[in-house]
């Protein structure tokens, strides 16, 4: 039962919406009058909530799909029960209506343009520039296979949106800290506060990548030159380098 | 290309089903969102079969869905032209602007300045979400390589058919938009689809404000200043359907959350609305309904139950409500495509 609170928790957040939704909905108990609005809205979406509570259905759920509980509270019609009601409660005085009812909904919603993942778009594929003038620098040519590319945590889930012609060393699935696969050794070596250029090297080329794209921030012990890995480029927070122990080949 | 493809098509192929309907329920939103769903449903159909046949399979998709996409929106031209000369009208009368009482005006500017600024945010805004690694990057990769679901969207990698996401085909539709109008897939995704996919979650909720305003039309707009509201101010949690809507468009969950759902709760008012005996001419409706369960398939593996769920308890209360069972066997007649889709998940 604790697991289905938290599932309950975390979709509704703040409570707002849920507050809002059963005070409309014990309305609509009393006041709907439509049998069809009444079989949808009330006992339709009461069954729902009655049945997302019980423990043999969230166990059920479990066997079919796990992680996506909350999902069933998407099959309650919150937002056309709460402006539904919302309207026939107040609906004799139209203006009045509109002006408390927004009200309520800014002062206690969240607006989702506040959001922090939501920033002014830096290009039309919105995903950041940098990310872009990285791809462009490695990209390659019509006539070569794809290349891989060791890079930072920063930029893991926008290169492959860009272009498929680059591949990575590892991807989002090493970033979220719950996903099975544990750490990566390059990217252990990559967060390292001092990154140790040898073992860097000698991992990417393990692993066929021909460029390593590094934060300018980052600390480097070592000498890249001397183990044929050269600076072939830069943006404002990255260091491009070519490892040329590993070849990039022609399309055949 | 992309009026063509996200704007005449399914409307045309809405016309089709439109024919089916009571003459009361034939408007522009309803042809719209009942021959989008029809559209994507088509594309389930023929891309699922592909995905597993061929690996290399996506100019087949791309060929028999233009095809498809093609010969529907004909027909429906075609067919409602045919009507349009017989009957003279192919549209319930809808109240004039001018009709409309300036209180009205005023709310109804106010809704389209609201849904007017969320287009604008979703153009001018980037919205960050980790799930756009698997998913638009799916679409990347369809588009320029031609493959299906072989290869790992995180790094590039070989891998061998991932069946959680293989039936889930929304990725590969957005590849095909992407494909016919030659534009990047996740130009497509971020940039492009919001600004068709937004409008279409605000078509189906306001075709649901028609059913339950009715009797007292001029407070839809009211309604609807809500429902906008609600999307904007909605980003309590990360996983409610306002979020998804306004953060995450592109993805099939979205698409589940905000445009299958609350289309199967418009095509319940339309079945069961008014007495029984009066009711004619649903079977664009129930077809609809069928419909609606395929498409959602292909939003994401979840929806298969989701919807099964849905319609399940909904089919109990109307036919306890009607003392009808004909309800429940019409209503587990639409769930076939979902028990044949989750059926396919678990054998294969």
């Amino acid at each position: 039962m604790r697991d289905i609170l938290e599932i309950f928790q975390g979709f509704t957040g703040s409570g707002f919406f849920t507050i809002l939704y059963l005070l409309t909905l014990l309305y609509l108990w009393t006041a709907e009058k439509n049998p069809t609005f009444r079989s949808i809205f009330v006992y339709g979406a009461s069954i729902i909530q009655i049945l997302f509570f019980l423990p043999v259905f969230f166990y059920g759920y479990q066997l079919l799909d796990k992680g996506t509980y909350y999902r069933i509270l998407w099959i309650l019609p919150m937002t056309i029960t709460i402006a539904y009601a919302t309207v026939k409660i107040l609906g004799r005085y139209p203006i009045g209506s509109i002006v408390i009812g927004a009200v309520m909904i800014v002062v206690c919603g969240q607006c989702v343009y506040n959001n922090v993942y939501i920033s002014p778009a830096e290009n039309v594929y919105h995903i950041p520039q940098e990310a872009i003038d990285v791809c462009d620098i490695i990209m390659p040519e019509e006539n070569e296979e794809r290349v891989k590319g060791v890079f930072p945590d920063d930029l893991i889930h926008f290169v492959r949106q860009y272009t498929d012609r680059i591949n990575m060393a590892y991807g989002r699935d090493y970033l979220a800290p719950d996903w099975i696969y544990g750490d990566h050794p390059i990217r252990k070596v990559m967060n390292q506060e001092e990154i140790r250029i040898s073992e860097l090297v000698r991992l990417a080329t393990e692993e066929k990548c021909q460029y390593i794209i590094l934060e300018k921030k980052k600390k480097i012990v070592g000498d890249f030159e001397r183990l044929k890995v050269f600076k072939i480029g830069e943006t404002t927070n990255y260091d491009i380098y070519r490892n040329y122990q590993v070849d990039i080949e022609n399309i055949k | 290309m992309l009026i063509l493809l996200l704007i005449l098509a399914p409307f045309g192929t809405g016309l089709i089903i439109n024919r089916y309907m009571d003459e009361e329920n034939r408007s522009l939103g309803v042809t719209y969102v009942a021959g989008f769903l029809t559209l994507l449903a088509s594309f389930q159909l023929i891309a699922v079969p592909v995905v597993f046949m061929d690996p290399w399979g996506f100019e087949t998709v791309v060929d028999i869905f233009t095809v498809v996409t093609t010969l529907f929106t004909g027909m429906g031209i075609i067919v409602t032209m045919h009507y349009w000369r017989r009957v003279g009208k192919i549209f319930h009368k809808q109240p004039r602007w001018m009709e409309r009482s300036r209180l009205e005006q005023v709310q109804w500017i106010l809704v389209f300045v609201l849904i007017g600024l969320q287009l604008f945010m979703a153009i001018t805004h980037a919205s960050f979400d980790g799930d756009d690694a698997f998913y638009v990057v799916q679409s990347v990769i369809t588009d320029e390589t031609n493959t299906l679901y072989r290869i790992l969207p995180y790094t590039g990698g070989s891998t061998r058919l991932d069946m959680r996401h293989a039936m889930a085909v929304f990725p590969l539709w957005i590849a095909y938009i992407a494909r016919m109008t030659d534009i990047h897939a996740t130009i497509i995704s971020h940039t492009v689809l919001p600004v068709f996919l937004i409008p279409l979650t605000y078509t189906i909720y306001y075709e649901i404000g028609k059913k339950l305003f009715k009797e007292k039309a001029e407070q839809l707009p009211s309604y609807m200043i809500f429902v906008c509201l609600l999307q904007i101010f909605g980003n309590v949690s990360v996983y409610n359907n306002a979020t998804f809507l306004l953060m995450r468009t592109w993805q099939g969950k979205s698409m589940l959350a905000n445009v299958v759902i609350p289309g199967i709760f418009m095509i319940l008012l339309w079945l069961f609305e008014g007495e029984p005996e009066k009711r004619s001419q649903r079977g664009g409706m129930w077809f609809l309904l069928f419909m609606i369960n395929i498409a959602a398939a292909m939003m994401s593996t979840a929806s298969v139950f989701l919807n099964s769920f849905l319609i399940a308890v909904m089919a109990v209360v109307f036919s306890l409500q009607e003392k009808n069972v004909k309800i429940m066997l019409k209503m587990a007649i639409c769930c076939i495509p979902c028990v044949v889709y989750a059926l396919l998940y678990v054998l294969l």
